[in-house]
């Protein structure tokens, strides 16, 4: 059981998320994106993490993209594991994707929330450290592609 | 979509249309069990590891415990009490594949 209560947010473009994101945040209700929800959900059990308000990514289209487009290969931040395994369009990143936790709880988890976790389990980050990858970021000024840096997010 | 406070929330259990009312921070589990009486998904570790708590959301087995209520909006959610002797239970009854049985829905 989460032992407090927390507003629940599903919007449906990126554009909404940030903007939410910011008006929670200034209303000092420290939000976080949500995705799967298994690091949020286990965190706030043992009150680790107690957010006020908490934005769930799926609802996002951007966010569930799992194709092939012009040569590159886009995958959503709040596609699961599960998604990525089957597709198998990269397999090291199925490969490394399919040590985490266990089947069912890689139906849960995406690909955001592994790259962005905070606990260790965060496999599928090898795949990209050894591929030429990029990560797009909506901020409040629109989306923003960074080449190569990721190594900001995966310190959390 | 907004689910602010505790409030009305309507969930495909077992292919019935279900009213709940939820906190947006109760995780399914606890709904199914508490305000439903879907006791089959049994707490265990209530962490995702073991298991004893999985269902099925759209047909693909997640930990119950690991979900939120509000999450399963909209979506189709089967439990234990909505499989109606799968070859697999049979299977387990045949075989007599239990120890105390506790888990033994989120295995199946």
């Amino acid at each position: 059981m989460i032992p407090f209560d927390f507003e629940y947010y599903k919007p449906t473009s990126a554009r909404e998320a940030v903007s939410l994101f910011n008006t929670l945040n200034s209303q000092g209700k420290k939000p976080v994106y949500y995705g799967g929800g298994t690091e949020i959900i286990s965190f706030s059990r043992l009150y680790q993490l107690y957010p006020k308000a908490v934005i769930d990514i799926k609802g996002i289209p951007e966010c569930n993209v799992l194709e092939f487009q012009n040569d590159h290969l886009i995958i959503g931040a709040a596609v699961t594991l599960t998604q990525i395994q089957e597709s198998n369009f990269y397999p090291l990143l199925s490969w490394c994707g399919g040590r985490v936790a266990d089947h069912t709880i890689r139906n849960k988890i995406t690909l955001g929330g592994n790259i962005c976790a905070k606990i260790p389990y965060r496999e599928s980050i090898l795949a990209f450290l050894v591929s030429d990858c990029e990560v797009v970021i909506e901020g409040v000024n629109g989306a923003r592609r960074d080449y190569l840096k990721l190594l900001p997010f995966i310190r959390g | 979509m907004k689910f602010l406070d505790k409030g009305f929330l309507e969930l495909n259990v077992n292919k019935e249309k279900r009213n709940t009312v939820v906190r947006p921070s109760d995780t399914l589990l606890e709904v199914l069990r508490d305000q439903l009486g879907l006791t089959g998904a049994k707490p265990g570790c209530k962490n995702g590891d073991c298991g004893a708590c999985t269902v099925l959301v759209n047909g693909l087995p997640v930990k119950s415990c690991l979900m939120l209520a509000v999450e399963g909006a909209g979506h189709e959610i089967t439990t234990i009490e909505g499989i109606n002797v799968a070859p697999m239970q049979q299977a387990f009854v045949d075989e007599f594949a239990f120890q105390c049985g506790y888990c033994t829905s989120g295995l199946l």
